[in-house]
């Protein structure tokens, strides 16, 4: 299970506590709600996200012929897709992490949206619309999105006379003046076990893991773009100015509350989890735009971003596909996702609206989401997932922490998983370029 | 599968009894069993043989696999070639072994120990302290990660910022280290498990056995170590013989562990290579296939270990 | 998964072990000194090993939050005990001893059930000859060779075509048939129902069914305990099945629902101390379960009727 669907599924436990019991009475979906006599259906809906069950609210308000039947699920939840999908007791809607939708395709689990929502593309920007389209095919609304940008401690910036880095030049030398000043101290940390926060730098060098070539995948983990990064983080390690240690994990925490990790380069999504686990650090951090190559280059990564589908074998396409343009396209949707359940989201709509326009106390006041709304709108739409993406993961989390133990480098943990990848493929019988 | 190792240990216990049938008693046992089997049959043995025969085959796919023209194919034993061939998977086995050959005999050694110790006069407070050993294998996994988290982790870990402080660098999650970091999670919560079965042998063999050893002026030592070992003998074996399954089937314990360091792969054990395969990577027929190695492997591997056994205590 | 069952099998060697009368060690007995110091170091050395995580989970279910982060792992702070109780009993509209009682269900009645299907197999299998009876016992021996992962799938898609995903029953099911429990209940028969017993009462006209439950299970009560604990302790660990089979969060039992609430802690520090709490007051039924049958090797029942 991806880390996001973990993360998300942490805050709408919370935030949707009173709801939650309401909404997981779902029995199988398609046998409850087919050729109901007037018309009416009622979907399923198996998500994560904050926010959800209020705007579900006002949907099935609005709509008395499309009713909207809500579980919430935890991270442990995704194991159980695949097998409900197979075996026809699946919702008529679920969300899931954007890296898994080829697997399922390939497995005939997604219905093909094409057409039903085909023409949303302007709703979206560039990079989330290319998620969720393989060979001109749409498969996924996207729901939110996870921009990047870096987050760093103002007063450790001041404290030492550090200007923010800009440009990824600076960055290094800022680690290094940094790491000169206080020993103890290092400009970010490298972490194995969050392969996310590497996917998006990649992904703002307009790098991808995968790519589609005719009537073919490509395997792109090792490809220049990967290099490059792979180069920066090296030296970075080399020079012991990143601080490792494994994400999520008390440890981890702790380094981040004790003043070890001056930046957080990282999705639009972190900035509740900082303040949840490091509340401490309140009116300490500020929020600028993740250095870039080249001065002038606005360039963006992402980290993990979800999506809703419409597994196979449901029999609402036409209405589950009308209630998911409506969550996350319209204004009204929109503005509850981001009000209530803090969510960054996908639509273009979303990025512009006020809701989303408000001042963060523990960013001192700051409106760190215009930082992220820049980021959004600036993110190459060069990400393609493959098929195989959970184990390629899943493999690139081991290679990487060999290079975090000086076991190897970040070169040959690369070509180790680009080959890894390339065997995943064909062995399912896909052509591999 | 019909020789399996413990067979013949089970089997020399059972009875040779010759009794009159009478048409009740023709059918009893068929009606006793009747709940058992039934149950069995649809919930362990049709998936068990379901997940043998799937791994006879293998979807198909084409081009980018879009198409919805997934087949599924008899590939005959291409999955046990695909299995064996899989570096990660086989390591697996050598990783397994390695822990074993050191986990096993100490939480072995410990759990026998304790039993002898409880079974003794030379122990007070023994309700206590029999709960206190047993109570880790009563916590969820979830919850032993945490706690271990709390435990190994330097800046978090009173135990690594204590050895610090001594001048000990200790890194309980290194490459080198993890493994024996491990062990010791599965030493903690399975000892106890062991040492009840062991103590309830001891529990059994008869008191009168002792009353001659005690005449002689034999210590309470000798009398563990020459008369309560060998007569819990076919207990302690087969403790041994159901540790090396545990052991080569281990996931819990290492799962727990992945939740705080990522020295641990995700194939790290055979059983979480499956694991991989069948969940993330979607590929039951593979999946089963490996299953089905590893049932082997343990097969041989109780096999020998049932061999040497008896050879030892034939020579004796 | 499999972890947990395999430790359980070897029980059979206990039973394999002759059956004779229960032995507890006299007071009598007085070790020399040095023993007895021995014996107390050793033991305190084993019970500070075995405890220590314990007791963090201790403290730490007594920590506000950002205690549990903040302060120290192995001293108590600010005492929070309470409020974290009441926490957890009220998150979610109480769901947490919603969960509590679908595992006390899951459990307390399935291994109830477990015990009594394998002490009739066991019995079945000790007692009698009758064809196919080898071909049973190697079957149950050889299906603890499989590993479980692989077979979570194929059960939920059976449960899924007879219609039992996502109930109570779904859950309970599956695990009813426990091979540790038959090959326990089996030696147990094996070691401690004796054949004179049986032909005795043969011959003053009881059925084979009335032998069972009179005389059988009587005889065979200090195994049913054992069988009970290991058979209480598989369902409480239960996890993948559940998870799988249950799509409502009210039939979740409590070890899958902390696991959930674990997940959801990442982001939500408030939910840590909730999962700690909650854990602590998890393993209670199983301390109960066993000071249960610890009274039961203490009080000398012995394997009945072999005295006699």
């Amino acid at each position: 299970m991806a880390r996001r669907t973990r993360l998300l599924s942490a805050t709408a436990v919370v935030a949707g506590a009173s709801l939650a019991l309401v909404g997981c009475s779902s029995g199988s979906s398609s046998d409850d709600t087919a050729g109901s006599g007037d018309g009416a259906v009622t979907l399923q809906f198996w998500g994560w996200a904050t926010g959800l069950e209020q705007a579900i609210e006002v949907w099935n308000e609005e709509n008395p012929d499309i009713q909207v039947d809500f579980f919430r699920m935890t991270g442990d939840d995704g194991a159980k897709i695949p097998a409900a999908i197979d075996n026809g007791t699946a919702p008529d809607v679920v969300q899931m992490s954007v890296h898994s939708i080829p697997s399922h395709v390939i497995a005939n689990r997604l219905t093909d949206l094409t057409e039903q929502v085909g023409d949303l593309e302007d709703e979206f920007t560039p990079a989330s619309w290319a998620n969720v389209t393989f060979d001109d095919k749409t498969y996924a609304v996207p729901q939110d999105f996870g921009p990047n940008a870096l987050m760093y401690r103002t007063d450790i910036f001041e404290q030492y006379g550090l200007t923010v880095p800009t440009t990824w030049t600076e960055y290094l030398e800022t680690a290094r003046a940094l790491k000169a000043a206080n020993p103890n101290a290092y400009i970010a940390q490298m972490s194995p076990n969050e392969t996310g926060y590497w996917i998006a730098d990649v992904w703002q060098n307009e790098g991808t893991w995968f790519g589609i070539d005719g009537d073919a995948w490509t395997v792109d983990v090792d490809d220049e773009a990967s290099q490059e990064v792979a180069e920066r983080w090296q030296t970075l390690l080399d020079e012991d100015l990143v601080k490792v240690v494994d994400m999520w994990t008390p440890q981890y925490w702790a380094e981040v509350n004790a003043g070890n990790i001056a930046t957080i380069n990282y999705a639009a999504w972190f900035p509740a989890l900082l303040e949840a686990n490091a509340g401490d650090l309140a009116g300490k951090w500020g929020v600028a735009p993740s250095p870039v190559d080249e001065a002038g280059s606005t360039a963006a990564g992402a980290g993990d971003s979800s999506v809703d589908v419409i597994p196979t074998g449901t029999e609402n396409v036409a209405q589950a596909a009308e209630f998911l343009t409506w969550l996350n396209t319209s204004p009204e949707a929109l503005d509850i996702l981001i009000t209530d359940g803090s969510m960054f989201p996908a639509a273009t709509t979303g990025l512009a609206s006020e809701a989303l326009a408000q001042p963060n106390d523990y960013f001192g006041g700051q409106v760190i989401n215009d930082v992220f709304v820049q980021a959004a709108e600036n993110v190459p739409a060069s990400w393609v997932d493959g098929p195989v993406y959970d184990l390629v993961q899943d493999n690139i989390k081991d290679e990487f922490a060999k290079v975090a133990n000086k076991q190897q480098t970040f070169a040959e943990a690369l070509a180790a998983t680009a080959a890894y990848a390339k065997d995943q493929l064909e062995s399912q019988g896909l052509n591999v370029k | 599968m019909t020789t399996t190792a413990a067979v013949p240990t089970v089997a020399r216990t059972s009875p040779r009894r010759r009794r009159g049938v009478g048409g009740g008693q023709r059918r009893a046992p068929y009606a006793f069993l009747a709940p058992f089997l039934g149950l069995f049959a649809v919930f362990t043995l049709a998936p068990i043989l379901l997940a043998v025969y799937s791994s006879f085959f293998q979807v198909k796919r084409s081009g980018l696999g879009f198409g919805g023209d997934n087949t599924l194919t008899f590939v005959g034993f291409d999955n046990y070639v695909r299995a064996i061939g899989d570096s990660g998977f086989v390591a697996g086995f050598g990783r397994m072994l390695g822990y074993g050959v050191v986990q096993v005999p100490l939480m072995l050694g410990l759990a026998l120990v304790l039993a002898l110790l409880f079974d003794s006069a030379v122990v007070r407070w023994k309700p206590f302290f029999q709960l206190s050993v047993f109570l880790p294998y009563a916590v969820p996994s979830v919850v032993a990660a945490l706690i271990w988290g709390f435990l190994y982790q330097p800046r978090v870990s009173p135990i690594v910022e204590g050895l610090h402080a001594m001048g000990v660098p200790v890194d309980f999650l290194a490459p080198g280290t993890v493994l024996w970091s491990l062990a010791n999670v599965a030493v903690w919560s399975v000892t106890g498990v062991n040492m009840v079965i062991l103590f309830s042998a001891l529990q059994s063999v008869p008191r009168e056995i002792y009353e001659a050893a005690r005449i002689d002026g034999a210590s309470e030592l000798r009398t563990a170590l020459f008369i309560k070992i060998p007569m819990i003998a076919p207990s302690l074996v087969l403790t041994f013989l159901f540790s090396i399954i545990g052991t080569m089937q281990l996931f819990n314990e290492p799962m727990t562990m992945r939740a705080i360091t990522s020295n641990i792969s995700g194939d790290y054990t055979p059983n979480m290579a499956i694991f991989q395969t069948t969940t993330l990577g979607g590929d039951a027929n593979l999946g089963s296939a490996m299953a089905v190695v590893l049932g082997l492997v343990i097969f041989v591997l109780s096999l020998v270990v049932q061999k040497a056994t008896n050879r030892k205590r034939g020579a004796q | 998964m499999s972890v947990a069952t395999a430790p359980v099998v070897p029980v059979v060697a206990a039973a394999a072990t002759p059956p004779a009368r229960r032995r507890t060690t006299s007071e009598g007995e007085r070790p020399s000194l040095r023993a007895r110091v021995f014996g107390w170091v050793f033991m305190a050395l084993v019970a500070l090993y075995f405890l220590v995580p314990i007791y963090w989970l201790v403290v730490a279910s007594t920590k506000s939050t950002s205690d549990l982060f903040g302060t120290p792992g192995f001293t108590f702070a600010e005492l929070n005990l309470w409020q974290n109780v009441v926490d957890v009993s009220t998150y979610n509209d109480g769901i947490f001893w919603r969960w509590m009682l679908n595992s006390m269900v899951y459990s307390g009645l399935g291994s109830v059930l477990m015990t009594l299907i394998s002490l009739a197999s066991g019995y079945a299998l000790a007692i009698y000859r009758f064809r196919g009876r080898s071909a049973v016992i190697a079957l149950v021996l050889a299906s603890m060779l499989v590993p479980q992962t692989v077979l979570a799938q194929p059960v939920y898609t059976l449960l899924v075509e007879i219609g039992l995903n996502n109930t109570m029953i779904g859950v309970l099911l599956p695990t009813l048939a426990y091979p540790f429990g038959v090959l326990l209940a089996f030696t147990y028969a094996t070691a401690s129902v004796p054949e004179e017993v049986v032909e005795a009462a043969r011959l003053d006209g009881a059925g084979e069914a009335r032998i069972f439950f009179s005389i059988g299970l009587r005889m065979l009560s200090t195994g049913a305990v054992t069988i009970l604990l290991f058979a209480f302790i598989a369902s409480w660990n239960n996890f993948m099945l559940p998870l799988l089979v249950l799509s409502d969060a009210r039939l979740q039992p409590v070890t899958v629902g902390l696991s959930g609430w674990s997940q959801a802690a990442i982001t939500v520090p408030g939910l840590q101390t909730l999962v700690v709490v909650g854990a602590l007051i998890s393993i209670i039924p199983i301390i109960v379960v066993f000071v249960s049958l610890q009274r039961f090797w203490k009080s000398g029942l012995s394997t009945g009727a072999v005295k006699m």
